[in-house]
């Protein structure tokens, strides 16, 4: 198993109210698996994937990611983490706009140990003809290849998907998702992604639901679809 | 009500983003500063030797005759001019201790009284004011020439040694000489003194130059000889003043102007991204049933406090170091200090200008900005950012990535870029300004003279001799010519010894040229624009007689404007006696008989004061090197914030994906650090065309040529290296900025 989340809680101080946004969660994903995090806004998916990713500090609770106990590593620790087991696709691409696609791959390359080469991802996410393009030239659905392209150059261990067809048209969204599965076939990336739309969790391995702050539900998929069959 | 509501956010918006505002707040409040201090400065100076001029009579020309003039009121009549007579003589109260003594004159050149009181009886002197501090002369003290004792009653300028060269051939002043002033009854009782006349031509609308030669013809034809003639649009003693107001003038426009320009783009980038993060506000406000102008005005609500409040900051506080400047700068001029005013129209400048600029340019981009429709603005669509011609001309495949990251950082905005550019160029300028500054003092005090002059003491005749001088003394002629048509450009042609063993000049190759043939300085070939083997037409100042002469060589120094040529050929040329001479070079002091009227320099006067001189101009440097680093520093912060806030979600994203903050701050604020030596690299040839335009009106206005401006290489080094750690610092200062983003910032990006 690759990641491994038990009791963790997480709340929030603004003033003198207290919002407890994740209540003791728990969840376990293998290696080479696909899972997703289904729940509506305000649900606390979004917490739980940066406390995952290491972006923020859980207040108990423990999080195992590849054997490495990420609640336990100091800020230098959590930086050499994110830089070299983990890859980020974010909902509006988050390219940097003065760098052209080939650029953008080349931020995260530059501080891999073993990325892959630029032209092999690009060609992986069928973008390699827009090498030279800068961000605004680029379709909403090519910005996210892009994003994807970013995301798996560094070859990583668990990529965290933060709604990433959640700005997409339908088609668009749809060769994002087969993108992901091949992804994860090909590399035997492990990925998990949240997102409020429930059809996606057809081509999940595992689904988790996720209200106010507490997993409801865990299912184990059987039949895994396709992306191509997935309708919403 | 509503619209006082929205305008409390300026105050708000102020305070969220404060380092760039403060920054640009500083450049305002430094343009007005230098606008009010330096043009207050410069308008009381103007003044205060304009009102010594007219007050106290400045004579329009000067002369010394062979033989004294006897029917001066006929004279007076004729040419519609005041004549007066005067006496002086130097008395050596030290070794390198001179004082020129003046008999007290009644109708022109009176003396003003810059402190104590004016002599009203037998036994007292005035004396100047510099001199007489720097040698422990006080008020009511006792100083004896002669053998006689003078009781000090007060400390007096002369107009027509408003700048006190001992010598007309000398560049600046020398600390051991002075000027004083004695009764007329004393001066006779000492029995000696070389008569001289000054005259002020009645009012007529006749240019003076023509009254002059007028005048001067009358003298020739009553049988006088004239011996040396000296206008006031001639003489170094006056017309230095008018050269210095001139250039204090122009650095008193151009410096505020340059600092304000770079206060003008930074606000106008303000203002253009304030409008850009608001638009969806803009769009409410609008919705609201807000009209263009009350957003308009909202909007330059920001520039306008900026402005507002900058200039007040600047101006008043610049007029209170003005009496201070003028005192010090009356050290060198010898002007009284009666009082100091503001100047109205310069100082409401001071106040408006700034704020007009920085409000009309904001006007011009918030109403490019504006041009949107209320729709788009409410819909918070945002405005392309449209790669420009150079973002996308650039092939950067060969590029490692930090460098193509920073390259491409710099050229995502151009005017960003322009402004570090130019100001990091603005602040070189003034370092290197200040720089070559003092290195052509150290030029003109030591290398251009002591290079080429082998004597010890120079001597200037008042009266034409031929008598043998001793071993060690070598006689020289000399008299002042103008070239056709350049009046205000004069040079000496010197006769002096074939092979003379008291100058050493040489040719550019750097072989020895020898005082048999003709040669002329740099500054005397430039002026008559001519080279080795051509003629050269030259006009005899005193009598405006027109001579030829030919240049045979031109000799590689810029020590003043001479055409030397052998004794006995200048004699001949210029229709002087044979074996007659007007000056003497010598390793000795010359035993002449008393009634033998001179004047005597010697070298080490001149050297010794050399350091003494240099101390205001060394702080002077200082505080100009000290500005532009402030200057610089405060642009790169500027700059840097601007990056740092322009790339919040990059910084944030780089370290969600795993940057550590040390390469963060590395690849986003060393950006900047190929434009900081590009812009140092522009501002060395700036710094070479504004020295250039300072010679050249130095040259227009008293006809000095100087060395062509030179920057040396360890001054260009000393100020990289200022620049350079100016740039450290505000990179260390904008590091707690990268380092205090958090990871949340890209996460929420696109939310909004």
């Amino acid at each position: 198993m690759i990641i491994d989340v038990s009791e963790l809680r997480k709340s929030y101080r603004t003033g003198n109210v207290v919002t407890e946004v994740l209540k003791g969660v728990g969840l376990r994903l293998d290696e080479g698996e696909i899972g997703v995090i289904l729940g509506p806004s305000g649900s606390g998916k979004s917490t739980l994937m940066n406390l995952i990713g290491g972006i923020d500090r859980c207040d108990s609770g423990k999080i195992t990611v590849d054997g490495i106990e990420v609640t336990r590593l100091t800020d230098e620790e959590l930086t050499l983490y994110r830089r070299e087991r983990l890859g980020f696709v974010f909902q509006f691409y988050n390219l940097i706009p003065n760098l052209t696609v080939g650029e953008n791959i080349e931020v995260v390359s530059n501080i891999s140990t073993s990325p892959l080469k630029t032209d092999e991802v690009l060609d992986a996410v069928d973008m390699l003809d827009k090498r030279n393009r800068f961000p605004q030239e680029l379709s909403g659905g090519e910005q996210q290849r892009t994003s994807l392209a970013r995301a798996i150059v560094k070859n990583p261990g668990l990529l965290l998907c933060d709604e990433p067809t959640g700005a997409l048209d339908y088609d668009s969204s749809l060769s994002i998702l087969k993108l992901m599965q091949g992804i994860n076939v090909r590399f035997r990336t492990t990925i998990l992604m949240i997102t409020h739309n429930s059809a996606i969790a057809g081509l999940a391995h595992r689904v988790f639901r996720l209200r106010s702050g507490e997993i409801t539900e865990e299912l184990v998929n059987k039949s895994i679809l396709p992306a191509e069959e997935i309708i919403w | 009500m509503l619209k006082m509501t929205i305008n409390r956010r300026i105050r708000r918006i102020l305070s969220e983003n404060r380092s760039q505002y403060i920054g640009s707040f500083i450049l305002i409040v430094l343009s007005s500063f230098l606008f009010s201090f330096m043009g207050q400065f410069a308008c009381n100076f103007k003044r205060l030797a304009d009102n010594f001029r007219i007050n106290n009579i400045q004579e329009d020309a000067s002369f010394v005759t062979s033989v004294s003039l006897t029917s001066l009121t006929e004279l007076e009549s004729m040419a519609d001019a005041v004549i007066e007579e005067g006496l002086k003589f130097d008395y050596q109260l030290a070794d390198g201790l001179t004082l020129r003594i003046f008999s007290m004159n009644e109708k022109i050149n009176l003396p003003g009284i810059v402190e104590g009181r004016n002599v009203m009886a037998d036994g007292e002197i005035l004396l100047n004011p510099v001199f007489a501090e720097s040698n422990g002369f006080g008020i009511g003290d006792e100083i004896k020439i002669h053998g006689k004792s003078y009781t000090i009653t007060g400390y007096l300028a002369l107009p027509n040694y408003m700048y006190l060269l001992q010598s007309e051939v000398d560049m600046m002043p020398r600390p051991g000489f002075g000027i004083a002033v004695v009764s007329r009854k004393d001066f006779a009782g000492f029995g000696i003194g070389s008569p001289f006349y000054s005259v002020k031509f009645n009012h007529s609308p006749e240019p003076l130059r023509v009254r002059s030669a007028r005048l001067r013809e009358l003298i020739v034809e009553k049988g006088v000889e004239i011996a040396e003639w000296t206008n006031a649009d001639d003489n170094k003693r006056i017309n230095i003043v008018d050269a210095e107001v001139e250039i204090i003038s122009m650095v008193s426009k151009a410096v505020p102007t340059a600092i304000l320009l770079l206060a003008v783009i930074i606000v106008s980038r303000i203002v253009s991204r304030l409008i850009k993060r608001d638009s969806t506000i803009i769009g409410t406000l609008y919705a609201l049933g807000y009209r263009k102008r009350e957003i308009y005005f909202h909007y330059l609500r920001l520039p306008l406090a900026l402005a507002i409040t900058g200039s007040i900051a600047g101006a008043l506080p610049g007029l209170l170091p003005v009496r201070a400047m003028v005192s010090f700068i009356f050290d060198a001029f010898n002007i009284p200090l009666t009082e100091i005013e503001t100047d109205a129209g310069r100082m409401a400048a001071s106040l408006i200008i700034p704020v007009l600029i920085i409000v009309l340019s904001s006007y011009i981009v918030i109403r490019s900005r504006l041009r949107r429709s209320p729709a788009d603005l409410l819909r918070g669509r945002k405005e392309k950012t449209g790669i420009n011609f150079l973002e996308r001309a650039l092939n950067l495949e060969k590029v490692g990535f930090t460098v193509k990251f920073q390259i491409r950082e710099q050229l995502r905005s151009l005017s960003r870029v322009t402004f570090l550019l130019l100001g990091i160029a603005v602040a070189t300028v003034m370092m290197q300004w200040g720089f070559s500054l003092k290195k052509s003092t150290d030029f003109l005090l030591t290398g251009g003279v002591s290079g080429i002059y082998e004597f010890g003491y120079e001597y200037k005749f008042d009266r034409l001799r031929a008598d043998p001088l001793p071993y060690g003394a070598e006689p020289f002629s000399a008299a002042l010519f103008v070239p056709p048509g350049a009046e205000k450009k004069d040079l000496y042609v010197m006769g002096v010894l074939p092979a003379s063993g008291m100058l050493t000049l040489t040719g550019k190759s750097g072989a020895l040229l020898s005082t048999d043939m003709v040669i002329a300085t740099i500054p005397a070939a430039k002026m008559l624009n001519t080279a080795e083997g051509e003629p050269i037409r030259v006009i005899r100042k005193i009598d405006g007689r027109e001579f030829t002469i030919r240049v045979d060589e031109i000799a590689d120094t810029y020590a003043g404007n001479f055409i030397f040529m052998p004794v006995d050929e200048y004699n001949k040329m210029f229709d002087m006696p044979e074996g007659s001479y007007n000056g003497a070079f010598s390793n000795v002091l010359l035993d002449l008989p008393a009634d033998v009227s001179h004047s005597m320099v010697t070298m080490e006067e001149k050297m010794a004061g050399v350091e003494e001189l240099l101390g205001p101009t060394k702080s002077m440097i200082g505080f100009v090197v000290f500005m532009a680093a402030i200057i610089g520093m405060i642009i790169v912060y500027l700059v840097s914030s601007m990056i740092v806030d322009e790339n919040t979600i990059t910084i944030s994203l780089m370290k969600i994906f795993g940057y550590r903050r040390k390469e963060v701050s590395n690849l986003v604020l060393n950006s900047s650090t190929m434009v900081v030596v590009l812009g140092y690299l522009l501002g060395i040839p700036l710094t070479m065309s504004a020295i250039g335009s300072m010679i050249q009106s130095l040259e227009d206005s008293v006809g000095l040529i100087v060395p062509p401006a030179r920057i040396s290489l360890p001054y260009i080094l000393i100020g990289f290296l200022v620049i350079m750690l100016a740039y450290e610092v505000s990179k260390r200062l904008s590091k707690r900025k990268v380092n205090a983003i958090p990871m949340s910032e890209a996460l929420k990006a696109g939310m909004e």
